[in-house]
């Protein structure tokens, strides 16, 4: 009895531990096979723009991009309405406390300094942050 | 003052030993959790509870270097108190600590502030840093519980305030550790409110620990009463001194303090005052004949007063 009990719970932990991180939001879940919408800041450059295919494509989601102001498209990934904020955005950003950052995906060049450019995603959406800097990570090394 | 039996010295040197095998292993605790710490309030909780369990370990053996110091001029009763002075003090900050950490995992839980805890490549695999933490969490664990068992006992039998403290946040830091441990699990379960639940609850194990210090450490201090060591009781030493030496029949109260692992009794009259103002300006006080109001002078006996040798009326 007690034994069945163990392997129970150690199947459970098992099949948790797969799961893990869980997005609270369900991001992660709501991009797959649907719809990946990202807010851009400028018109997305290239490094920028090539990223995002990237993760819609790890994603099997279609993409589209929606530019506005930065302050509603941040207000917007905190809502979920769009699931990532792209446009030349450095790891430095003011809006880091507000937002969680990916993985660099390239340099910036930024009143002459040269830092690294990044993608904001909404903070606590741990499944997605991790599904999103592994294609990154993959694009990197082909 | 080095006139402590032998038994009681030898205790005092393995408490010392491991006193600087905890500040190894906190100070290796320390660096681990810092290194795989993120945004997690429970476990950024949990690794300033570790680094504040440093002090107590340094204290002891800054105590134990002082107390031992010969009596000087302007030190005439030595410096054994010098423990229970930064006892008081690091119980000041560990109790400030504890309720700024209560209130800023209170304002996580209103803002609704959802903890981000990425990936990061170790060993060329990408692993989900919270599995990292979870192991440094229960590293943090095992060290000091063991030691915490270790050092109990001997704080007992050598009456160390600081030593007792010490041991018994430490037996306590499973908790710590599973807290930290729940938070983060919390979080990969897709629970953002877990994480600031359990910093609150390691947040309120700072506070209670600081203001259980504080309490000790004041009433020597104020030269309160000697108290048992796990709680505000007066010890039983205290009566036993005082049946003893009323049977002398002088007449007078027994009065007895702490200073730090000793104790020191006295036979001076309830109110205070045990000579005037003219016996004090005999004496050869003058115009502050008034601040004298005790002198006082240890008794001889012949046979041993008190129940066990370290009871030394003075």
């Amino acid at each position: 009895m007690n034994r069945t009990r163990a392997g129970l719970m150690i199947a459970v932990l098992i099949l948790a531990a797969c799961r893990f991180p869980t997005d609270p939001d369900h991001t992660a879940q709501s991009v797959e096979g649907g719809t990946l919408k990202v807010g851009a800041l400028t018109p997305l450059e290239t490094t920028d723009r090539t990223a995002v295919e990237r993760i819609a494509a790890a994603f099997d989601a279609d993409l589209r991009i929606i530019e506005n102001d930065p302050h509603r498209l941040f207000a917007m990934l905190e809502e979920g309405s769009v699931q990532i904020v792209a446009g030349n955005i450095p790891e430095d950003t003011p809006f880091k406390s507000s937002v969680a950052l990916t993985d660099p995906i390239g340099d910036l060049r930024l009143s002459g300094e040269t830092k690294q450019r990044v993608l904001a995603v909404k903070q606590g959406e741990n499944a997605f942050l991790i599904r999103v800097n592994r294609a990154l990570a993959r694009s990197a090394h082909e | 003052m080095n006139e402590l039996p032998a038994e009681i010295q030898r205790k005092l040197a393995k408490a010392e030993r491991l006193e600087w095998w905890s500040l190894g292993f906190l100070i290796s605790i320390v660096i681990v959790m810092y290194l795989v710490m993120g945004s997690s309030q429970a476990m950024k909780t949990a690794w300033i509870e570790d680094t504040l369990s440093l002090i107590p370990p340094a204290l002891f053996l800054i105590t134990r270097k002082l107390e031992t110091k010969a009596p000087t001029r302007h030190y005439p009763y030595g410096l054994h108190r010098v423990g229970s002075l930064g006892f008081f003090l690091s119980a000041a900050a560990l109790s400030t600590m504890g309720a700024f950490l209560i209130y800023s995992s209170a304002t996580a839980l209103l803002l609704r502030e959802h903890p981000t805890i990425g990936n990061t490549q170790i060993f060329g695999h990408d692993l989900w840093l919270g599995w990292l933490m979870i192991v440094a969490l229960a590293y943090s664990v095992v060290p000091p519980v063991i030691l915490g068992r270790k050092k109990l006992p001997l704080a007992r039998q050598t009456m160390d305030k600081v030593l007792h403290t010490d041991a018994q946040m430490n037996a306590a830091d499973w908790k710590t550790g599973l807290a930290g441990i729940a938070g983060v699990a919390g979080i990969g379960m897709g629970w953002w409110w877990a994480d600031a639940a359990a910093a609150g609850f390691i947040a309120v194990d700072i506070l209670r620990d600081g203001l259980r210090a504080m309490r000790i450490s004041l009433s020597e201090l104020l030269d309160g009463a000697p108290r048992q060591l796990d709680s505000p009781d007066i010890h039983p030493l205290v009566d036993r001194i005082g049946r003893n030496l009323e049977q002398l029949g002088w007449g007078s109260s027994v009065k007895v303090r702490e200073t730090g692992r000793y104790v020191r009794a006295s036979l001076e009259p309830e109110t205070g005052r045990a000579i005037s103002v003219d016996e004090a300006l005999k004496i050869g006080a003058e115009d502050d004949a008034w601040r004298l109001i005790v002198v006082n002078r240890t008794i001889k006996m012949n046979s041993c007063a008190g129940s066990d040798g370290k009871d030394r009326p003075e």
